[in-house]
């Protein structure tokens, strides 16, 4: 029960976070509203902009050994071509990024992606705002 | 003969279940297991497909039990980090 | 010459330091490190490099000699019995019976695979204690009108010395081996014991306090030749190393589920059929298990135990690599530390027990200081109580020694991550420690400990 709440009030918090990226809201305007109508509120407008879909990809990325500095990563960098990696390498990159944005790739899609700007792209059309889905706990 | 394709498909659905165990010591053994084995099939020569079949068994016991492991939370081990979504 | 009234205070001193840090300190919110330096002091068990909010409060399990946490795996293969298979394996006049006779003997034949035994010479039992209990008692009181003599070793699991001293009771000699200082026992001192009314030898396969590994081939091939039956406590050895009882020449061996990822409460003892060993059952009853072991089987355990022992075949090479890998890295790193030793041969040793000494220290004070990392300084049984290991003291470690020793077990499911942590966390505490201890400050003013009388212990 504890654990569910916390899981709640943090996934909470990244809606937030998510929608202050999308369009600065007024401080003003965030006071009054209590948490639960809070999200409510901005998860029927908000979606992930590509500039944060992609920072987020690249913290991922980073976790794995990379052999360019993440810097260099942009939309166009391709994993097999430009980092390296090899069928096995960027399919669990792939996966990384399923559970970071809780999307699944198609088998097709999955199998015919080599850039990390169709993963983003893929993932913005995906994308479904974790509090229209389910609770993950009764998932 | 199980296509490169399928082999991937495979590889993403281990690793799927494998992330999916709550508990840290299994998450991070099924992971590295399931990476070591993949790569020892992709640089094997011969015919997978008893490979293949072996490995759909194990799936499954990986998705029950990754299912199982999400019913029971214990605290967090001192090197696993809170977060989490 | 010192006169130093010491002993006992010196661990009741670093113990009670500890107590009063951690009962003053700012409340016991972090159990990352359960002992708190004194106030004021510019030595901080807490680590400048992270942040411990941000990470979880459950120790990291590093006990794997006690038990070992069961394989999802394992547990898939139970819970068929638990939901839907659920016949008596004995029944035999119907579909539920034969389905989960079927597993059990599935299980059986994994079993065996391991040390390369026949199905039909594994006796399924509670646990290796009841194995050991069963080899010994039923061994020497099968053959007791004319052999009176059985020899162990004195660095044996308890409940086989237990079992010796119950059969002394009952009117057999024993025959306590020592062992060197790397823990193994002298080959030739075992074939001279060796008498006329000798029915059984017991020697354990890997020790669960050093884990040191018995020469069991040479072992075997002397109680063969004299025709003496060879029982193997292989407990902590079974998957774990290889062992072949036909190239061993073993004669009775004792197996214990949950030390291979497997459910608690069950095990087997191996007997072999050819040459035939005889025993007095324990247990009577139904006649189950060849008459050796009475009793309804419980399959859910015995199927765990069985697809436990498969995945100790099927993972063999992957848990080699990995433990040995996790254990290099641990030993070199406590090693290097000064004034720390490992207990038990360097060679002949399973990598997944590392029993490391840390001089100076006193065993309780430090698992005290390592509230964060489960351990034990020795045996599960022993720990309870104060006393220094008797595995230890047979080595011819003395008191101060054997006292500051801890055992840490690497399995399958530990990671580099852990071993890390592990490293970090004794070099810390294990410096902080020293600082409070009079002893370190007497070695580190040059005094020679040997000179001290000491006193009131």
């Amino acid at each position: 029960m504890h654990y569910k709440m916390l899981r709640l009030a943090y996934s909470m918090r990244n809606v937030t976070k998510v929608a202050r990226a999308v369009r600065p809201v007024p401080a003003a305007r965030m006071q009054p509203v209590r948490f639960m109508n809070g999200v409510k509120f901005y998860s029927s407008t908000s979606s992930l902009t590509k500039e944060d879909v992609l920072a987020r990809s690249i913290s991922v990325l980073n976790s794995f050994e990379l052999k360019v500095p993440s810097s260099s990563i942009g939309m166009e960098t391709e994993f097999i071509k430009d980092l390296g990696m090899d069928s096995l390498d960027y399919n669990d990159v792939l996966v990384a990024l399923e559970e970071e944005f809780d999307v699944v790739f198609d088998d097709n899609v999955a199998n015919e992606i080599k850039s990390v700007g169709e993963c983003v792209d893929y993932i913005l059309k995906n994308y479904t705002p974790a509090e229209e889905s389910l609770d993950p706990e009764i998932r | 003969m199980a296509s490169a394709q399928e082999i991937l498909s495979l590889y993403r659905q281990f690793l799927r279940y494998s992330r999916q165990f709550e508990n840290y010591n299994f998450r991070e053994y099924f992971l590295r297991r399931s990476r070591e084995e993949f790569r020892k099939l992709k640089e094997f020569d011969g015919d997978t497909s008893a490979i293949i079949e072996k490995a759909k068994k194990e799936l499954g016991v990986l998705r029950r039990q990754s299912k199982i492991s999400q019913m029971y939370h214990f605290d967090k081990l001192v090197v696993e980090k809170v977060k989490k979504h | 010459m010192y006169r130093f009234r010491i002993g006992a205070s010196v661990r009741r001193f670093s113990v009670s330091a500890l107590r009063r840090t951690s009962s003053s300190g700012v409340k016991q919110a972090m159990p990352t490190s359960g002992a708190q330096p004194p106030q004021g002091s510019s030595i901080s068990l807490k680590s400048a490099t992270r942040d411990p909010s941000e990470y979880g409060t459950r120790p990291i399990y590093l006990d794997m000699q006690a038990t070992t946490p069961t394989d999802p795996r394992v547990l898939d293969k139970m819970l068929e019995f638990y939901t839907g298979l659920y016949g008596n394996p004995h029944s035999s006049t119907h579909a539920y019976g034969w389905e989960t006779d079927k597993a059990v003997e599935e299980a059986r034949a994994n079993v065996a695979a391991v040390i390369g035994a026949d199905p039909k010479e594994i006796i399924f039992t509670s646990g290796a204690t009841e194995c050991n209990n069963m080899a010994l008692k039923g061994v020497a009181r099968f053959y007791g009108k004319s052999k009176k003599h059985i020899i162990t070793t004195q660095t044996e699991h308890k409940c086989v010395l237990d079992s010796c001293r119950h059969l002394q009771d009952e009117g057999f000699e024993v025959t306590y081996l020592p062992v060197n200082s790397d823990g193994l026992i002298d080959l030739e001192l075992l074939e001279k014991s060796i008498r006329k009314d000798t029915s059984l030898v017991s020697v354990m396969a890997v020790n669960n306090e050093i884990g040191v590994i018995q020469p069991l081939e040479d072992i075997g091939r002397i109680c063969r030749s004299h025709k003496v039956f060879f029982h193997t406590d292989a407990a902590q050895a079974y998957g774990k190393i290889p062992i072949d009882v036909n190239k061993c020449n073993i004669d009775l061996m004792s197996i214990s589920s949950h030390k291979i990822y497997g459910p608690m409460g069950v095990g087997a003892t191996y007997v072999r059929r050819r040459p035939r060993v005889r025993l007095d059952p324990i247990i009577n009853g139904g006649g189950q298990e060849r008459g050796l072991r009475s009793g309804t089987l419980a399959p859910p355990l015995v199927c765990g135990f069985g697809e436990a022992a498969r995945l100790m075949l099927q993972e063999y090479d992957a848990d080699q690599a990995h433990i040995k890998a996790l254990s290099t890295k641990l030993m070199d790193a406590l090693l290097s530390m000064e004034h720390t030793q490992l207990n038990g041969s360097r060679i002949h040793r399973y990598p997944g027990c590392v029993n490391v000494s840390f001089a100076y220290i006193e065993g309780e004070s430090l698992l005290m200081a390592l509230k964060d990392i489960a351990l034990s300084s020795g045996s599960a049984c022993t720990s309870a109580s104060l006393e220094p290991s008797y595995v230890l003291h047979a080595l011819g470690a003395d008191d101060a020694l054997a006292h500051s020793s801890i055992r840490f077990g690497i399995g399958r499911f530990t990671t580099e991550a852990e071993v890390d942590y592990v490293i970090q966390a004794l070099t810390e505490r294990v410096k902080f420690l020293r600082e409070l201890s009079p002893l370190w400050e007497m070695v580190n003013e040059g005094i020679d400990l040997n000179s001290i009388e000491w006193a009131g212990h």
